[in-house]
């Protein structure tokens, strides 16, 4: 949906002459330079994930990336934790916490990040993953609020 | 160019005893389609005791191995479509897929291609309902991309699958992105449920938007099946009959493949135009016929 959305928007941002007369379609999405340098060079521009950047230059790359991924994901349920959606790579490795949901004042209160749950007041909630991807207002180990953003 | 589609993948085999199930039985009807006129045969492969639909890269060894055996020459067409098949639990709960669920990598849905290297292969380019309840065919666009990219390097030549118009929209993306090569080749899929329909505005609207230079062939399923060989060639396209698409001759009357194909060469001939043999059809796509990689 993110990216129906964000394809409208460039529909929606581009003039109407820059619109390709021959389909009535809405104009594609511009290529970035490394792509177009990449289809120049006869490689085709493969995605391997949702988000835009996750694209290989041709078969070859795609395998050695899948392969990559493959690997961090085995080393991820090897050591006991799952995978989750989000983040830059479209997914992460996290654990369940027992503590889930619990007041916390300080991160040493609980298994993984102590959330602050609202703007200035120093008080918050246990996760209820292991870690966190995005932007979060945690609690850290001395009390103290801070802005965290993870990949 | 005639294409015949001899079997398909659909619950057909019970319906008519004229659909082919073992590979001896649609590479035979495949080369009867091609004694008839056919210059092109696309071939699903069959459970031989059940008639279900199958992707055991075997059976399609043993239906390309005959039909290359065989004292007429046609161009081979091998479906790359099984393997994207989702079956949902039901709208209370969709989660987790259904028996009949068939999602295979994209490695695995060309291993066949790879193996028996057919002159084309076909890419369903997008994902879409089918006339069956819980029942989707899964083609997303990753997946698309990794299947084109290895028909290019194969050097086998992709049909493009457009059962609706965003499906002709993503096939010219992927020339865009560098996956496909033009020009490409179309097979504008009408009246699959719930596709586009074949009504004659839809059609044209689909013909309009195959880019300049592009070869386009067209079908349409059931009873339309003979009056889309008419509108195909009107359009300036190629047509495509079979049993794939429709079981009947007429009113009460099972067809085979061969007769689908005998009275479409009769309605292209009767409109003036001419039915190519498969030389001109390699001439005219740049294909090259093949051996098999050696087993």
């Amino acid at each position: 949906m993110r990216g129906l959305v964000a394809a409208a928007l460039v529909a929606l941002a581009l003039p109407a002459a820059a619109q390709a007369p021959d389909t009535g379609f809405p104009p594609p999405v511009a290529l970035s330079v490394a792509q177009e340098e990449c289809i120049a060079a006869g490689q085709a521009v493969l995605a391997y994930g949702y988000e835009p950047w996750q694209w290989a230059c041709g078969a070859e790359e795609l395998a050695r990336i899948q392969e990559v991924e493959r690997r961090i994901r085995a080393d991820c349920t090897a050591a006991g934790l799952n995978t989750y959606p989000g983040g830059l790579e479209g997914w992460y490795c996290a654990a369940p916490t027992r503590d889930g949901g619990k007041t916390c004042r300080r991160a040493s209160d609980c298994e993984g990040p102590c959330l602050a749950t609202d703007s200035g007041a120093a008080i918050g909630q246990c996760g209820m993953l292991s870690a966190f991807v995005g932007c979060q207002a945690i609690l850290l180990d001395d009390g103290t609020r801070a802005e965290l953003c993870v990949d | 160019m005639l294409t015949c589609a001899v079997t398909g993948s659909g619950g057909t085999q019970d319906r008519s005893p004229h659909v082919p199930r073992s590979p001896e039985q649609i590479a035979a009807a495949a080369i009867d389609a091609a004694k008839a006129g056919a210059a092109v045969v696309h071939c699903h492969v069959r459970e031989p005791d059940t008639g279900r639909p199958s992707r055991r890269v075997a059976l399609y060894r043993e239906v390309t191995d005959r039909i290359r055996a065989a004292e007429v020459d046609v161009v081979l067409n091998l479906t790359a479509g099984m393997g994207g098949d989702l079956m949902l639990g039901g709208p209370d709960r969709p989660l987790p897929p259904a028996g009949g669920t068939d999602m295979a990598s994209a490695a695995d849905r060309m291993e066949h291609v790879r193996q028996c290297l057919p002159e084309i292969t076909t890419l369903d380019c997008g994902t879409m309902n089918f006339a069956e309840a819980d029942y989707v065919m899964v083609n997303t666009p990753g997946m698309l991309q990794a299947m084109g990219a290895e028909m290019e390097r194969l050097g086998v030549k992709p049909e493009i699958e457009a059962f609706d118009t965003g499906h002709l929209w993503y096939a010219k993306e992927l020339v865009r992105l560098g996956v496909l090569k033009e020009p490409c080749l179309v097979q504008l899929c009408m009246g699959v449920p719930w596709g586009a329909p074949d009504d004659l505005n839809t059609f044209l609207a689909m013909v309009n938007n195959v880019p300049p230079g592009w070869t386009f062939s067209a079908f349409a399923l059931g009873r339309h099946q003979m009056a889309y060989v008419a509108a195909a060639v009107l359009a300036g396209g190629n047509v495509r009959v079979g049993i794939e698409d429709n079981l009947w001759l007429g009113k009460g009357q099972l067809a085979t493949n061969a007769q689908l194909v005998e009275r479409a060469v009769g309605i292209v001939e009767a409109m003036g135009a001419r039915v190519i043999g498969p030389q001109e059809v390699r001439a005219r796509l740049g294909l090259t016929k093949r051996a098999p990689v050696a087993a």
